[in-house]
C-alpha cells in the first residue's frame, strides 16, 4: 500500500534496487495510458498491446539507465515511442489507410476545420484520430502527445528527443498539412 | 468530446512479472551505462581534438601560402587556389564535425540543441582553438619534425599538398626590364618573362630594376615556369 503514495520516480528508484512490487505498481499506473497512446499511434490493438508489454520489459532491463532526478513518464513514453516507431516501420500499411481516411475527411470536413481554427489547446474527438493517419508519423505523434496525452512541449521534447522549438514547428506543420488536405479534398 | 481512456483497458502485469520471476529478463548492470557514457564523451573529445588539428593545418596552409595575397589577383588567383586546395583536409574536417554532432545529440540532453546549433557551437570552438594552435607555431614545429623523420608518406603529403602553391610561386629581384621583357633573378637562376602576358596586380605598378617581386604561375612538363601574375612585395621573412 505504501507504493500508492510514492511518486513514479521513487518507485523507479526502488525498482533499481530490484523491488518487484515497485515494478507491479508502475505497470498498473502506466499500462492503460501507454496502451491508449500506442493504439492511437499504431491503429491496431494487438500491436499496441505487444508494444506496451515490450515497453515494460525494457523498463525493467534498463531501469539503471534512468536518472531519478528526471521525469519517469517522459522516459517510459520515450521507450514506448521507439517501439511503436519500429512497429510502424514493420507494418507499412499506408496506402489502404490513406484511402479510407480521405473518405472520412470528406464526411467530417467541418469538425477538422473547427479544430484548425482553435488558437489554444482544444479538445479533440475520438474521430479526429482518423485524419491523423494522413500525417507523417512524427507529426501525428506530436499531435497525439500534445492533444490526447496532454504533454507539455518540454515533455514531448524529452519523449521524441527533439528541441522544444521543433515541437512547436511540427505542431504548426501538422495543422498546415491537415489544412492542405481539406483544401485538396474540397477541390475534388 | 474527449475519448474516454477507460474504454482501452489491458492488464499485462502478470505476463511481465512472470518473465521476471523466471529470470527471462534481467536488470542490466549500472557499469554498462557508465561505460557507454564514458565512450560517448571520449568519442566527442577524440573527434574534437582531431578536428582542431585538421582545421589548424588548413589555417596553416592559408597563412603559409599567403592565400589572401593570391586572391588579390582576382579570377586567375581564385582558380589557382581552387586548383591546388587540399580538399581532403576540408572533407576530413566536415566528417569529424558530423561525427561530433551525431554523438553529442545522442548523449544526455544533447537533443535539446538542434543540429544547426551543434554545428555552430562545434565550428566556433574548433575555429578558436585551431587558430590559437596555428598562431602558436605548433604546425611549423610539427612539419619540421615530420620532415626530419623517416615517415616518407608524410614527407610526400607535406611537399605535394601543403606547399603546392608555394612551389608554383617564384620570388626574386628584377635585374632587367627592356622592351616589355623582364629578367628575374630567383633561387640562383634567371628567368625571362614577356610582360604583356602577365597580369600585374596593381595597375599603377611598373616593374623596375631592383624591385622584389612575386610571380604566380606553374611549372610545365618541360620544366619551364609559366607565369600569369606578378606583384611587388616587401621584404618579409615569409616572402
Amino acid at each position: 500500500m505504501e507504493e500508492l503514495t510514492k511518486s513514479d520516480e521513487e518507485l523507479a528508484g526502488d525498482l533499481q534496487k530490484n523491488d518487484q512490487s515497485a515494478l507491479s505498481e508502475l505497470i498498473h499506473r502506466y499500462q492503460n495510458k501507454l496502451f491508449y497512446y500506442a493504439n492511437r499511434l499504431l491503429g491496431d490493438p494487438d500491436d499496441a498491446r505487444d508494444v506496451v508489454q515490450d515497453t515494460f520489459i525494457k523498463v525493467y532491463e534498463h531501469i539503471n539507465s534512468f536518472d531519478t532526478d528526471r521525469k519517469f513518464s517522459s522516459w517510459i513514453y520515450r521507450i514506448a515511442h521507439n517501439l511503436a516507431i519500429n512497429q510502424i516501420n514493420k507494418n507499412k500499411r499506408v496506402s489502404a489507410m490513406e484511402l479510407r481516411t480521405l473518405d472520412w475527411l470528406s464526411e467530417h470536413h467541418q469538425e477538422v476545420e473547427d479544430f484548425l481554427a482553435q488558437e489554444n489547446r482544444a479538445e479533440l474527438s475520438r474521430d479526429m484520430i482518423k485524419c491523423l493517419d494522413l500525417l507523417r508519423p512524427e507529426y501525428k505523434e506530436v499531435i497525439l502527445l500534445y492533444y490526447f496525452e496532454n504533454k507539455s512541449y518540454e515533455e514531448i521534447s524529452d519523449i521524441m528527443r527533439i528541441p522544444e522549438a521543433t515541437v512547436g514547428v511540427w505542431l504548426k506543420r501538422a495543422k498546415a498539412k491537415l489544412r492542405d488536405l481539406i483544401d485538396i479534398n474540397d477541390g475534388k | 468530446m474527449m475519448e474516454n481512456k477507460n474504454d482501452s483497458q489491458i492488464d499485462i502485469s502478470s505476463q511481465v512479472l512472470e518473465k521476471v520471476k523466471r529470470g527471462e529478463i534481467r536488470i542490466c548492470p549500472r557499469w554498462k551505462y557508465a561505460a557507454a557514457q564514458l565512450g560517448q564523451e571520449l568519442g566527442i573529445a577524440v573527434f574534437f581534438a582531431i578536428a582542431v588539428f585538421v582545421f589548424s593545418m588548413l589555417l596553416h596552409y592559408w597563412r603559409f601560402n599567403d592565400l589572401p595575397g593570391i586572391f588579390g589577383f582576382g579570377y586567375p588567383g581564385v582558380w589557382h587556389i581552387l586548383h591546388f586546395f587540399p580538399y581532403e583536409l576540408l572533407a576530413a574536417a566536415a566528417l569529424l564535425i558530423t561525427m561530433i554532432i551525431i554523438i553529442a545529440r545522442r548523449s544526455g540532453r544533447g537533443y535539446k540543441i538542434s543540429r544547426f546549433g551543434w554545428m555552430a557551437i562545434s565550428l566556433a570552438a574548433i575555429t578558436v582553438l585551431s587558430g590559437a594552435m596555428m598562431l602558436s607555431g605548433i604546425n611549423e614545429r610539427m612539419e619540421a619534425t615530420i620532415m626530419r623523420s623517416q615517415i616518407q608518406p608524410l614527407h610526400f603529403y607535406y611537399a605535394q599538398n601543403l606547399h603546392n602553391i608555394q612551389d608554383n610561386v617564384l620570388v626574386g629581384r628584377v635585374v632587367m626590364v627592356r622592351d616589355e621583357e623582364l629578367e628575374l633573378s630567383a633561387a640562383s637562376s634567371s628567368y625571362y618573362f614577356k610582360l604583356p602576358s602577365i597580369r600585374i596586380k596593381s595597375r599603377s605598378y611598373s616593374p623596375a630594376v631592383g624591385d622584389r617581386i612575386r610571380m604566380v604561375g606553374h611549372w610545365d612538363q618541360e620544366g619551364s615556369y609559366q607565369a600569369w601574375g606578378m606583384e611587388l612585395i616587401e621584404d618579409k621573412p615569409w616572402n
